[in-house]
């Protein structure tokens, strides 16, 4: 069964900190991304040694998001794209950041590796079974 | 002043393609930072017919960068200097696609965002890039 997810971005600039004296406030066209499977985690704790998003049971991946819930410590995410073609490309996330991807290569694994010490992050793959 | 930046990204699934019941909503937010922040929206033509590129060599970073491709039918191809890479990264983004990085670094490949559309198309993407 095809399932859908929308997504809605929203970027905000303010003079305080609770957001109260908006300077700017921008909401991005939706993004509506279709697949057979969508998996999303919550909380998955990632090492130093680095652990596996597994793709088994993905064919074709149409979107990918993840956030780091660390307040301190960075990750890196590595993986393949099918623009890249052969080999990995990797993107740090800060504490706090995100990645969002359409292009992803199922041929090479996702990995996920804290700087230096245990990380939560939280992820979203919406792909085809 | 210093200036508050943040995003907010909103995920909700359904098994129908018109949300008309929605199965799960979750809402996650990035602060990006206190000091000195801008926020720069720009709506960019990519023309057809090769790579042009969006410039940030002149700041000192960016803290958070999201592209929407605004072409619903046509993909872009990306090239995004990242920390760590001797050259940008390639990405491809799907048509109507939301692209976010938190690991774009000015200092590599001059701090130039790339994009090459679909071969006969021109594609126009909204960047909406916070920074210093």
């Amino acid at each position: 069964m095809t399932n859908y997810l929308r997504i809605t971005v929203k970027a905000l600039l303010a003079e305080s900190s609770d957001y109260t004296d908006v300077i700017l406030n921008k909401t991005l066209d939706t993004y509506t991304v279709d697949g057979e499977n969508i998996i999303h985690t919550l909380k998955r704790t990632f090492t130093t040694s680095g652990e596996d998003i597994i793709l088994t049971d993905i064919t074709d991946v149409n979107y990918f998001l993840i956030k780091n819930h660390d307040d301190t410590n960075f990750v890196t995410v590595t993986f393949g794209t099918v623009k890249e073609g052969t080999g990995t490309q990797s993107h740090v996330l800060n504490a706090g950041g995100f990645l969002g991807l359409t292009d992803l290569d199922i041929s090479a694994d996702i990995t996920v590796t804290s700087d230096t010490d245990d990380v939560i992050c939280e992820y979203i793959l919406v792909g085809d079974a | 002043m210093s200036d508050y930046a943040k995003i907010q990204v909103q995920l909700e699934w359904s098994d129908d393609v018109n949300f008309v019941s929605i199965d799960q909503r979750n809402t996650i937010d990035e602060y990006a930072g206190t000091t000195d922040n801008t926020m720069h929206i720009t709506n960019k033509k990519f023309p057809s017919g090769g790579s042009s590129e969006v410039e940030f060599g002149e700041w000192t970073s960016v803290e958070v960068l999201i592209i929407k491709n605004l072409n619903k039918e046509r993909y872009i191809d990306l090239s995004v200097p990242t920390a760590g890479e001797s050259a940008a990264t390639l990405n491809r983004l799907d048509a109507g696609g939301i692209f976010i990085t938190t690991d774009f670094d000015v200092s590599v490949a001059s701090g130039l965002l790339g994009g090459t559309p679909e071969s006969g198309y021109d594609v126009n993407c909204e960047i909406i890039a916070f920074g210093t």
